[in-house]
């Protein structure tokens, strides 16, 4: 080994650890070095474990061993050659360097690999292992033999051809896989193939090289039609009838794909008028605008009433109002999805009404918690309903910005956005509290409480899908990419239910800790309370969002 | 000078009959590769084959099986079932093992044609049309068909319904349904020409060198399977 060499390896090795200490001032690497301390720390305290027993037990550490020989064998083939760094080509290749010094040159870091990988595994180990430095050094060994034979790979796979590596690298792929399963049978009692692999039957993967005979008695065939000798299940009429439909149906596929691939029609220009409406639906379900395209036609434009409600921030609510009556299919929508809704419940209660009427007996606690669930149901109908009813942000996408210059707080105009859905849901739920009331004997205590409960929901579950067209069309204005829909959505979803979990828990809370007598009225009490404070919140949020919105270039 | 023996052109190729090229299969697998590589498409070059050798296959499985009555007996062991059972079994097992052998010899053909067709695409970078794969693997059938004439040969001369003209014929009484008896049931006379005959087709095919195409058809058709068999 030449002395200059090994100067200048020093040297190298100096300035390498320098800038990798340096480097530790960024967060991102030293991170990366905390982790990979705090995993040998972790390791060493633990390093009297019985675990540790089994991983030096002999069949293990051959595995290792032929996992480190088969690595460094097949790294160094596939390398085709020695790597270098780009400066050491440029020096020692045109400096007076015989090629064994070169070579010895690049495998000094190797060796110094190989003494760290010793003195880890010492430290590590030395509990569980007779004479824990001579193993040690046995490893140090091993290793630089693996470097060896991976830079020896390299050279030789430099000289071959590229066809040759080709089927050289496929032919070492199946020694080692055969090796490895070997390996695994014999020392791990491991089977990688299946026992029906070597089945007679799975001669047929190797046709034309069979005894055909063997395929036609293979034991499994045997077992197989004894089986079915003895079941007869297919001779019954059952399993005809249904190999007959399953036949039919295949038919029918078969000949249906078969028509519709002989259409001569042009698809491409059909489909591409089509793809660019799905994708357009799609884009505006994800941004939580409504799915419909409106229509360009020729509206009127509508005076502003003279009430005090619409003026100022009420003329956002105006505005929302006329949004409303103008979207007419939505607006049909929500009703006849209430009217379905109500109409079920208030049907359900009535026959409750009358099956206590005809000499039916419940105590009246179960009744009043028959009524809670139909109340909690009214309550569930928001859910479905605020889709239908997006008469707030969600259809406000291309005034944002407009709204900006308004001389109005953006709590107001939050609290004016939410508004419209947040009435006309409530106006929904009250109708169908009212028919219950009224057609089905409804306890009008709960109807009241409900009163008091409706709009605490509708404006909850409002904000926050308006927080979320909100958040999206920020990112949208940032010029950021869209998250993943599905997920957010999914989100979305999750976000309406926990947004009610604060009340629900400190109404909980509440109704276990007072007395019984109580609990009940002030466990609903504090929830709602709750629950107007966490609606409270949603609206800041909005306002705090729509106060940092830029520039939308939302479509309408 | 240059230009003249470009624009001669093509010897046309020579469309031998399939019973010759079925003969040819055995003496010059080359030239008839060759034919087939260079010629349209013909479903016989392997539908023919393939029948033959289900009918071979067919023949064979009754030789192995000269008598139901040992062979049900042979499939129900010790367990006894009713009489109708087991006139039924002796009726159905031989349909049973017929239908097999036919399926085996298509869905074989199909499959290993298959096999051809993604060595030459994934590992030898080189395309060709799968049906004539097919039609390679079908000729090559032939062999498989004399090979079975020759086991039914030995069978009938020795009496013994596993001798195979392989290694397994010099092994004595090596039990074929074990690991040692198997493996030397693959190293078959005919089972070694049929894949030396395939790595030809296969390197027709491809246009490669016979040493490229036989690593990779032999890998398959011997290791691949013998690795199985000590592995399974």
């Amino acid at each position: 080994m030449n002395r200059a060499l090994v100067y200048l390896w020093i040297a190298l090795l100096k300035r390498r650890t320098l800038h990798f200490l340096r480097g530790l001032r960024r967060p991102t690497t030293l991170i990366g070095f905390a982790a990979l301390a705090f995993c040998f720390g972790f390791w060493f305290y633990h390093r009297r474990h019985e675990f540790f027993t089994h991983l030096v037990r002999p069949e293990i550490l051959i595995g290792g061993a032929l996992v480190m020989l088969g690595g460094s064998v097949f790294q160094g083939f596939l390398q085709r050659g020695l790597v270098f760094e780009p400066p050491d080509v440029e020096f020692l290749f045109t400096s007076p360097f015989t090629q064994r010094q070169i070579v010895l040159y690049r495998l000094l870091p190797g060796y110094l690999f190989a003494l760290v990988q010793g003195t880890v595994f010492l430290v590590l180990f030395a509990p569980h292992l007779k004479h824990p430095v001579m193993t040690s050094g046995g490893v140090v060994l091993f290793q630089i033999v693996c470097f060896h034979v991976s830079a020896g790979a390299a050279i030789f796979a430099g000289t071959i051809s590229e066809a040759a590596h080709h089927r050289i690298r496929w032919m070492m792929m199946g020694a080692f896989f055969l090796i490895t399963a070997l390996y695994l049978r014999g020392v791990l009692g491991l089977k990688l193939i299946p026992a029906f692999v070597s089945s007679p039957l799975t001669q047929v993967f190797f046709y034309p090289a069979v005894t055909l005979s063997d395929v036609g008695t293979a034991p499994f065939l045997g077992q197989w039609t004894l089986r079915w000798v003895k079941s007869n299940s297919w001779s019954t009429f059952g399993a005809w009838e249904a190999i007959f439909y399953l036949g039919a149906f295949a038919v029918a596929a078969a000949m249906s794909l078969w028509l519709v691939l002989r259409l001569r029609a042009n698809i491409f220009e059909t489909s591409l008028a089509t793809t660019t409406r799905a994708a357009e639906r799609r884009l505006r379900f994800q941004q939580g605008r409504s799915v419909r395209v409106v229509e360009l036609v020729q509206l009127r434009s509508r005076r502003l009433p003279k009430a005090r409600l619409f003026r100022g921030v009420g003329a956002i609510i105006w505005k929302n109002l006329v949004v409303a009556r103008r979207s007419r299919r939505s607006l049909g929508l929500a009703v006849a999805f209430a009217l379905i809704y109500s109409g079920f419940f208030i049907a359900l209660r009535w026959l409750f009404h009358e099956h206590l009427t005809q000499g039916g007996r419940l105590p009246e606690r179960e009744i009043l918690n028959f009524d809670r669930i139909i109340g909690g149901m009214m309550c569930v109908q928001v859910f479905f309903l605020q889709r239908a009813l997006p008469f707030d942000f969600r259809r406000d996408g291309n005034h944002l910005v407009g709204f900006r210059a308004l001389p109005i707080s953006p709590f107001g105009l939050a609290l004016a956005e939410l508004c419209v859905p947040t009435v006309f849901s409530f106006v929904f739920q009250v109708v169908g509290l009212l028919a219950l009331v009224i057609f089905a004997h409804f306890a009008w205590t709960l109807a009241l409480l409900s009163l008091l409960v409706f709009p605490a929901i509708a404006l909850a579950l409002n904000g926050v899908w308006n927080l979320h067209y909100l958040l999206a069309a920020t990112r949208r204005a940032g010029g950021k990419a869209e998250s993943a829909s599905p997920v957010a959505l999914l989100m979305v979803v999750a976000l309406s239910f926990l947004i009610f979990y604060p009340a629900g828990w400190t109404a909980l809370q509440v109704g276990r800790h007072t007395l019984r007598r109580f609990s009940e009225p002030l466990a609903m009490g504090v929830g709602l309370v709750v629950q107007y404070l966490v609606d409270f919140l949603l609206v800041l949020i909005l306002a705090r969002l729509f106060q940092r919105f830029e520039v939308s270039r939302d479509a309408p | 000078m240059l230009n003249a023996a470009l624009n001669v052109p093509a010897a046309p190729v020579i469309s031998t009959p399939l019973g010759e090229k079925l003969l040819n299969i055995f003496v010059c697998p080359g030239d008839v590769f060759d034919e087939v590589v260079a010629g349209p498409t013909q479903p016989a070059n392997w539908r023919v084959p393939t029948l033959l050798a289900c009918l071979a296959g067919m023949i064979l499985l009754q030789a192995t099986t000269p008598n139901q009555t040992a062979a049900v007996q042979l499939l129900t062991g010790a367990a006894t079932i009713p009489p109708e059972q087991r006139d039924m079994l002796s009726g159905a097992w031989p349909l049973v093992s017929a239908l097999t052998v036919c399926f085996a010899a298509f869905a074989g053909t199909i499959w290993s044609a298959f096999v051809l067709w993604f060595m030459g695409r994934i590992f030898l970078k080189v395309r060709f049309s799968y049906l004539k794969a097919l039609e390679i693997v079908g000729l090559t059938g032939i062999i498989l068909v004399l090979g079975t004439v020759v086991t039914i040969l030995l069978i009938s001369v020795s009496g013994n319904v596993n001798a195979r003209p392989s290694l397994s014929w010099f092994g004595g009484n090596a039990n074929p349904g074990l690991g040692v008896g198997r493996l030397l049931d693959t190293l078959n006379v005919f089972h070694l020409w049929t894949t030396t005959v395939l790595a030809i087709g296969l390197s027709r095919l491809g246009g490669v060198t016979f040493k490229e195409a036989s690593f990779w058809v032999f890998g398959y058709w011997l290791f691949a399977r013998i690795a199985l068999i000590i592995l399974g």
